[in-house]
């Protein structure tokens, strides 16, 4: 598969301060960056879509170790929807592989920190897009998904992702996301054998979409 | 502001604004915007309030090149980027030729 690096930033900035909460947001951020490691092959989807971490995989940075290290000790093989409903309740995990991502831009200013009061009395903190690091992801989308001709498998995942997300909405019109959808079925059937490993991510990201939607219920569910 | 050039002025214009470009191609603003971001598609600053001007025949030109990339060779952008060798130059103020 072909590598889905900036994956989890991407995301990161196109789906900040949208309608999704926060918690949300940094699961499926991490869920990308679990994306990126399925098609770097470094997570190995098994029988019946158990994963299994790559034994040579050793990440540099601190979150993404942690994560690495949660998936390989874990005592039962989990399926992408499993891993990604225990990072629900796993707060301190998540928000350390999210730190790793964030970092960069927040440097770059492609994101910035701000906290606001609800009611007036409890801080609450928030990640901001910068509206040009913004229109620059949603420009390539927009320019390979609707205009005619192949599209690379980061972008696809990438709209695969905020559809998933209900983000995409936010910056195409119904009739482009039906126009896209059309577009994603006609390279199939075109193109099968690239799009076989399209496939494989669109389960992943449904897996994740099913997580995501049974939300804290699966959270308090989900064990080690 | 000034008012909006006549399509017969546009098509005989050296070089052209993003919005022109735009008529000129029928291909979507986000795109030419797009395309400009990643040095696809150059662009000149000349005047003080540094509007891009696009070259037009050239521009026109790589326009094409890049649909047939995409329609006929089933390049991807990146892909395209590589084969026009500007990845690097992405965003210089460069003139076409």
């Amino acid at each position: 598969m072909a590598p889905l690096s900036g994956l989890a930033q991407s995301f990161a900035v196109a789906a900040a301060a949208s309608r999704l909460n926060r918690s949300t947001w940094e699961v499926y951020v991490t869920g990308a960056v679990m994306l990126e490691w399925l098609a770097d092959g470094f997570l190995i989807r098994g029988e019946k879509g158990k994963l299994t971490m790559s034994e040579t995989f050793a990440p540099t940075s601190e979150g993404a170790r942690q994560l690495a290290e949660t998936m390989r000790n874990a005592r039962r093989a989990k399926t992408f929807k499993g891993w990604v409903s225990l990072l629900y309740s796993r707060t301190k995990l998540r928000r350390a592989v999210l730190a790793d991502y964030v970092s960069d831009l927040l440097e770059e200013k492609a994101l910035r920190y701000e906290t606001k009061k609800v009611l007036g009395l409890f801080p609450v903190g928030f990640y901001v897009p910068d509206p040009a690091a913004k229109d620059r992801i949603v420009q390539r989308l927009r320019a390979e998904l609707l205009e005619p001709g192949n599209v690379d498998e980061p972008t696809a995942a990438l709209a695969m992702l905020l559809d998933s997300a209900n983000v995409l909405k936010r910056y195409f019109s119904d009739y482009e996301r039906n126009q896209w959808r059309d577009k994603m079925k006609r390279l199939q059937q075109e193109n099968n054998e690239v799009w076989k490993r399209v496939e494989e991510i669109r389960k992943a990201i449904r897996e994740m979409e099913a997580a995501a939607s049974s939300g804290a219920v699966a959270a308090t569910a989900a064990t080690m | 502001m000034s008012r909006p050039r006549n399509l017969e002025t546009i098509a005989q214009a050296e070089l052209v604004t993003i919005s022109e470009l735009v008529r000129l191609s029928g291909m979507r603003y986000s795109t030419l915007k797009y395309y400009t971001e990643i040095g696809l598609l150059p662009f000149r600053q000349l005047d003080a309030g540094l509007v891009r001007r696009y070259p037009r025949e050239a521009s026109l030109r790589r326009l094409e090149e890049i649909r047939i990339c995409k329609e006929r060779d089933g390049l991807t952008i990146p892909q395209i980027l590589e084969k026009f060798s500007v990845g690097s130059r992405a965003g210089t103020q460069t003139g076409m030729e």
